[in-house]
């Protein structure tokens, strides 16, 4: 629709200037605002006060905005139809209809106050406000959809498993959103990984050991049944094991769980002391002495599980402090390490080798796979490579038997009897073998019998006195008879702690290929009743409770909290 | 003002804040040698009720503005403090945590919770040098002055065009009707200018900066041919000059004051997101003890 505007400014009663436009459209626009097609000023014009649409016969339909009116024949109206002769007034200006001229469709006049002056704030007052988008709406949003997120859909899991699991096979999260941090390795196990509640079981309670104890009901606990301690040790698995860290332990690593109560001396229940090696220890320090960390003076010397016997009590242990005057291996074996490590006077030549060499640990002692304790050193093993068990110079394969001292002396008689029946035979002829303790050839020239026995007792005599069995052995006479003292290597020397030798067999290799002497004194040990365990002074040279003072060792290293035969951990 | 915030009573709270930091890694350094660091150890708990109780406090900032007649210290002081006090948060927050993130909902919190600092920092950073800017650009004249000269050169140009023909009339008269400042947000806030006017034989036309009116004007010059229409075109030429030149500081001014609260809009609505996470932080870490 082409449309006439014709704007007529008065000053007063008169004219001031007429001024004629062409609008396209289906209406015209009029306001203050810098949007409008007729812009008006002055007091009771809006910034988009009315819209003006020519209708059929030349009349004008006036739609005003919403607070907006105008006047027409003294009547306020918001939308009205005015015709030929009338004017609605907005403010001080006015519109009417205009017959339009050939050519056009519809013709609107604006009267307009010219004494009005434009008004910049007027048309531009509504764009002087900066548009800040509202913030309450949005925090009310905001905070409502992340208590949604992060509170209803993790309680939905809790109070509504059926739909959080419809909700977790759609890919949406619920209460893994709780998550503090990632499970140990040990826990992404189905049930357990994917169901807080296995253990969380009661909202608002701290874990309880019933939790762990359901999968882990043989764990054992740290004390003897009935100890005086356990009243007041808080013994929730929780205390020390740490799930959701990062780095995941899973078990604290600092001494604190130790030395919290440790650090002071506590008192030693002898009798609910583990057997060591199936052997009852008997004897102990009354108390624990107290540990502060792992350095001299925070830590107590080593406490060795020392083997012993008596008749009366068979094999059993005792618990000596390192360096006490108490502290001697009874093994009931005579062993001079200083001896055997020295090469001047006992060396050993390798199959295929050309020099011979002085012995070394290794050729006795073999590790075991766990890397901490060593095979039980057998005469077989060890010894025997050196050390024959013939006793006839004639007969040098013949052994007698080892670790059998019942027939021991059947065997000698057996032996000797067939000697002098040998004699006998022989028209009394001189044995090529020398007797024992006869310094000419024997003879047997009586009962065979009566000379074997004779015989066999003088072989027993000098072996059980002189060279033979008594030569490692501490032997004893009993009623007559000869007795080779049990024997008995001790196999766990500290066993409420572990150590591994592996990662330790480190450092440049001595001369004497003896790398063990680093730690035990083996070259100045000249009685097999020395214990060549190292003293804890000889760990510190290198270990330390902070990685400050030196290699860091936590109680954890070397001691455990769960000891094999206690009790089992309760809910 | 704005300096005053910072330097309100002698920087006492740049003190706090200090005393807090320091506190709070003298905390965490007690339990790096016992057990891993963690939210959950009792220096983690203490760092984290303390962030709490400084989170409600901060928030409590948005209640306290509001009360103008409260005894409890100034305004300038509540802000100064929630200024520095809200950025010992990064700190406490993250020695709470020990350094643990994760995909859960207690990153979340921790999240919302820079998100706001970040947003309030911004706040603190046009709080300190906007003002001024919008000092600088108001060149001495109040917005009143500027709109009643808007208002005096577009009366000029009109009673200029009046002596002028139809076609330099309409001109000026679309060019002064359509002038825009603002416009959407986003006009507001780039200071766009939409100016449009209607000229002769070229019709509706893109008037940024008064451009297409002047140009228009003067093109007319060479042709005037009425005695005094030359000078007319002039004046309107100066008039347009001018108004260019107000327009613009309106359009700077607008958007530096809508830069201004702008940031209000992240700080205000991340406190509640945060808040709320903070509510589901706090249950979570209970309800699954």
């Amino acid at each position: 629709m082409l449309i006439l505007l014709r704007k007529t400014r008065h000053r007063g009663n008169r004219v001031a200037d007429q001024r004629d436009a062409e609008l396209r459209g289906k209406h015209l626009t009029v306001g203050c605002g810098g949007d409008q097609r007729l812009q008006l000023f002055g007091d009771g014009v809006g910034a988009a006060h009315a819209r003006v649409t020519p209708q059929s016969g030349g009349r004008l339909l006036i739609e005003c905005t919403r607070g907006h009116s105008v006047s027409v024949d003294g009547q306020q109206a918001r939308k009205v139809i005015i015709g030929a002769g009338q004017t609605a007034r907005i403010g001080p200006h006015a519109i009417s209809p205009l017959a339009p001229p050939a050519g056009f469709e519809a013709g609107i006049e604006a009267h307009i106050d010219a004494d009005v002056p434009p008004s910049a704030r007027q048309r531009l007052g509504h764009n002087l406000i900066p548009r800040v988008p509202g913030r309450r709406g949005l925090s009310y949003l905001l905070g409502l959809a992340t208590l949604a997120v992060a509170l209803g859909l993790p309680l939905l899991a809790v109070y509504q498993p059926e739909t959080a699991e419809k909700l977790a096979e759609s890919g949406i999260a619920t209460d893994g959103l709780w998550t503090s941090g990632p499970l140990a390795d040990a826990h992404h196990l189905p049930g357990i990984g994917d169901d807080c509640t296995v253990c969380h079981a009661v909202p608002f309670q701290r874990v309880r050991n019933q939790a762990c104890l359901d999968c882990h009901d043989t764990t054992p606990a740290h004390f003897a049944q009935g100890h005086p301690v356990i009243a007041g040790f808080d013994d929730r698995c929780t205390s020390c094991h740490l799930e959701h860290n990062e780095p995941s332990t899973l078990v604290r690593q600092d001494d604190g769980q130790c030395t919290d109560c440790h650090t002071d001396s506590l008192q030693r229940s002898l009798a609910g002391a583990l057997p060591v090696d199936g052997m009852r220890v008997d004897r102990a320090p009354a108390n624990i002495r107290p540990v502060q960390g792992f350095a001299t003076g925070e830590h107590p010397q080593f406490l060795a599980a020392l083997v012993k016997f008596s008749p009366a009590d068979g094999w059993h242990v005792q618990r000596q402090l390192l360096g006490s005057a108490d502290s001697r291996e009874a093994s009931n074996l005579k062993f001079p390490h200083d001896l055997h490590l020295d090469h001047a006077k006992v060396s050993w030549t390798d199959s295929g080798a050309s020099d011979d060499r002085a012995l070394q640990c290794a050729d006795c002692h073999t590790l075991e796979r766990e890397g901490e304790h060593f095979r039980a050193v057998t005469m077989e093993s060890s010894c025997a490579n050196c050390h024959t068990l013939a006793f006839d110079d004639a007969q040098p394969n013949r052994q007698l038997p080892h670790g059998e001292p019942e027939t021991l002396r059947n065997h000698l008689e057996e032996f000797y009897v067939k000697q002098a029946a040998l004699s006998q035979r022989a028209g009394g002829a001189s044995l090529k073998r020398r007797v024992p303790n006869v310094t000419s050839g024997p003879r047997c020239s009586g009962d065979v019998l009566a000379c074997g026995e004779r015989w066999a007792d003088r072989e027993m005599d000098k072996l059980f006195t002189k060279a033979g069995c008594v030569s490692c052995h501490e032997v004893s006479r009993d009623d007559g008879e000869w007795q080779v003292k049990p024997v008995r290597l001790a196999y766990d020397w500290y066993p409420g702690a572990r150590f591994d030798h592996v990662p330790h067999l480190v450092g440049s290799l001595p001369a004497d290929g003896n790398r063990c002497a680093s730690c035990h004194e083996a070259g100045q040990s000249s009685d097999a009743s020395d214990v060549l365990m190292p003293p804890l002074e000889n760990c510190t040279q290198c270990h330390a409770s902070t990685a400050a003072a030196g290699v860091p060792l936590q109680c954890l290293d070397c001691h455990s909290f769960h000891q094999a035969g206690r009790p089992l951990m309760t809910p | 003002m704005y300096q005053g915030i910072l330097g309100h009573g002698g920087r006492r709270y740049a003190w706090w804040a200090a005393f807090l930091i320091v506190t709070s890694f003298a905390v965490y350094w007690t339990q790096a040698a016992s057990e891993p660091p963690s939210g959950g150890t009792w220096q983690g708990y203490g760092l984290g009720g303390l962030g709490v109780l400084l989170i409600l406090w901060l928030s409590w900032l948005g209640i306290r503005k509001r009360s103008y007649r409260r005894a409890s210290g100034t305004l300038r002081g509540w802000v100064s403090a929630h200024v520095y006090l809200g950025l010992t948060l990064p700190v406490i927050a993250t020695l709470h945590c020990a350094f643990q993130f994760g995909l859960n909902i207690h990153t979340l919190a921790y999240a919302l919770m820079m998100a706001v600092i970040l947003s309030g920092a911004y706040g603190l950073y046009v709080y300190l040098r906007f003002p001024n800017r919008l000092v600088a650009n108001r060149e001495d004249q109040s917005r009143d002055d500027l709109l009643a000269e808007l208002d005096s050169l577009d009366q000029t140009a009109l009673d200029a065009a009046g002596q002028c023909d139809d076609g330099v009339y309409g001109a000026v008269c679309s060019a002064l009707e359509m002038s825009t400042v603002g416009g959407s947000f986003m006009d507001q806030l780039l200071a766009r200018d939409r100016s449009r006017a209607r000229l002769p034989e070229r019709g509706l036309v893109d008037n940024a900066q008064q451009r297409a009116v002047i140009d228009h004007l003067v093109e007319r010059i060479p042709d005037t041919s009425r005695g005094g229409e030359a000078e007319n075109l002039r004046a309107l030429l100066r008039v347009f000059g001018r108004r260019a030149e107000l327009l613009k500081r309106l359009r700077r001014e607008l958007s530096l004051e809508l830069r201004l609260k702008l940031w209000l809009v992240f700080h205000v609505p991340l406190t509640f997101a945060l808040l709320a996470a903070l509510i589901a932080h706090v249950v979570a870490v209970f309800f699954y003890w």
